[in-house]
């Protein structure tokens, strides 16, 4: 077994509200993440899946009190100074979130925006630059690509607003993509589509991934192993096929249980 | 079973607007010609993507919006021919429930006030009567009557939609249209909501038309299942039937979309 990209050790997040008591987000979470390996955290809302992605560059509202140890490129984040930060922040971790459009700046076109991530993160400038900005839109599946690099966010649907958010995290090269809910903004048909590219895209360029989902059915289809959190917790991990087929805690169970419930041949209780 | 509204050859476009003077630049069709019958104990659900016109359809249902071309028909008679009283009586015949009962809800009534404010409009009960039946409601809905004194807001998303289920429920209707009721809550929580539809689509013999983009959820409750695109009704069969010889090639997509099926969708 290689060394694992991603260390997370015992991490907690609480956060503090007006005079009340702390929150507690999450609570003494441990995982890794293999190099080329998709890692999924599943959970309901409130579970504390989000922080953990957030956590991890240090992303979180400054109400938020993060301790434990977060190890990638044999950095700890959790203790980087500002500057190694915002090289780490979009370069060695990049993030693709739920709402593409919120994830776009409305005013840049997509070229100048995607021109940005390659020169903040890579070597590239210039008419090189461009170029990579081309090709990435290219790979993410979007056609005449070279004329799309004028178009504005708002020219494009949900789901290819989502491939060029894709594009222009990978296009930075992380060692470490952070999918949060990615697929559950857009239509079931394009859902598919996004699915499908994350799962060709991590195959060929062997992407590590951490994938956010509620969705227990996105999570078995691209992820090898899975993590369950409930109430801050990580309460089962192991394989995705282990954990789906053979689930250890009752949480588990009991969140595949509704899902069986909801489903086109549902099987009631 | 006795047809409790009826869409025939319904549409509804909408005027398309642009440049300095807003000037018409055309229409948008957003519901073509929908033909849709909804009888008592019933349920029917509806499903398309954004744009299919599935909200526009409900709108029309509900008498929120008016047919461009044909009508909505409440036990026959048509909305926009019903005056007064009777308007007020099909009203309380159709009854409609929201995505998020957050933004439907008045975030400073509780829930007793927004249980009681149907009751009052359409004169059902007053005083000790009025506060039993709210009782009733809760109990209904599967919440303690000890919720009676929260604001929306003191509420979690599930109990929030049982709230707006239960003022839907007030004025005992005949018919309920739910638009994307589970859509933004969590699995569990949307499990127990569709339970507690079937449950009353089969003891009250409520008609149930079922709105949403999850094929699974309206497959898992529905009777029958009405699947549009761009406006057109596409096919309209028995649950059974559209989920293992669907008629038209969107509706395989959405089977195989809902299955999250990588390699065939």
């Amino acid at each position: 077994m290689s060394t694992p990209l991603l260390t997370v050790e015992n991490l907690s997040v609480s956060y503090q509200g007006r005079g009340e008591e702390a929150v507690r987000a999450v609570e003494g979470v441990s995982f890794t993440v293999e190099p080329g390996e998709v890692l999924a955290l599943v959970g309901e809302s409130g579970c504390g899946k989000t922080s953990v992605a957030l956590a991890l560059t240090r992303l979180l509202p400054s109400s938020a009190a993060v301790s434990g140890r977060v190890t990638i490129d044999g950095l700890n984040t959790l203790e980087a100074a500002a500057d190694s930060l915002r090289a780490i922040r979009g370069g060695t971790i990049g993030y693709v979130f739920q709402d593409p459009a919120a994830s776009l700046n409305p005013v840049l076109t997509i070229g100048e925006q995607l021109v940005e991530a390659i020169t903040l993160h890579t070597e590239a400038r210039g008419a090189s630059a461009g170029h990579l900005a081309v090709e990435w839109l290219q790979r993410v599946g979007i056609v005449s690509a070279e004329e799309r690099l004028h178009a504005y966010p708002h020219e494009f649907s949900g789901g290819m607003q989502q491939r060029v958010c894709l594009a222009m995290a990978l296009a930075a090269q992380p060692a470490l993509l952070v999918a949060d809910e990615p697929t559950t903004a857009l239509d079931v048909t394009v859902q598919v589509q996004i699915l499908r590219l994350l799962r060709d895209l991590q195959r060929s360029l062997r992407l590590s991934v951490l994938l956010i989902s509620h969705d227990l059915t996105v999570v078995e289809r691209i992820a090898h192993r899975v993590g369950v959190l409930s109430a801050g917790r990580l309460v089962e991990l192991g394989p995705t096929d282990q954990v789906l087929r053979q689930p250890q805690h009752p949480y588990t169970a009991q969140l595949l249980q509704y899902r069986n419930m909801i489903s086109l041949r549902p099987n009631h209780q | 079973m006795t047809v409790i509204l009826e869409a025939v050859h319904v549409s509804k476009s909408f005027p398309r607007r642009g440049g300095v003077l807003r000037r018409q630049l055309g229409a948008v069709q957003a519901v073509e010609r929908v033909s849709l019958a909804l009888g008592t104990g019933e349920s029917l659900g509806l499903v398309g993507e954004s744009g299919s016109g599935k909200t526009t359809l409900a709108k029309l249902f509900i008498g929120l919006l008016r047919p461009t071309e044909g009508e909505v028909l409440v036990r026959g008679a048509s909305w926009f021919r019903l005056r007064g009283g009777e308007r007020l009586a099909a009203r309380r015949t159709v009854q409609f429930v929201f995505q998020d009962p957050m933004n439907s809800l008045n975030p400073r009534m509780t829930v007793e006030e927004a249980l009681s404010e149907p009751l009052s409009i359409h004169r059902l009960a007053a005083g000790a009567s009025r506060r039993a039946r709210v009782d009733a409601l809760l109990e209904l809905v599967r919440l303690s009557t000890s919720y009676r004194r929260r604001l929306p807001r003191e509420l979690s998303g599930g109990e929030r939609q049982r709230v707006g289920i239960a003022r839907a429920l007030a004025v005992e209707p005949a018919a309920l249209i739910c638009d994307e009721p589970i859509a933004s809550l969590d699995v569990s929580v949307g499990a127990q909501i569709l339970e507690l539809l079937r449950a009353l689509c089969r003891e009250r013999r409520l008609a149930l038309l079922f709105i949403s983009h999850d094929l699974r959820a309206v497959a898992s409750l529905c009777r029958r299942i009405a699947v549009m695109r761009e406006g057109k009704l596409l096919e309209l069969a028995p649950t059974e039937q559209i989920v293992n010889r669907p008629g038209h090639p969107y509706t395989t997509l959405l089977l195989r979309s809902a299955e999250l099926d990588l390699d065939q969708a």
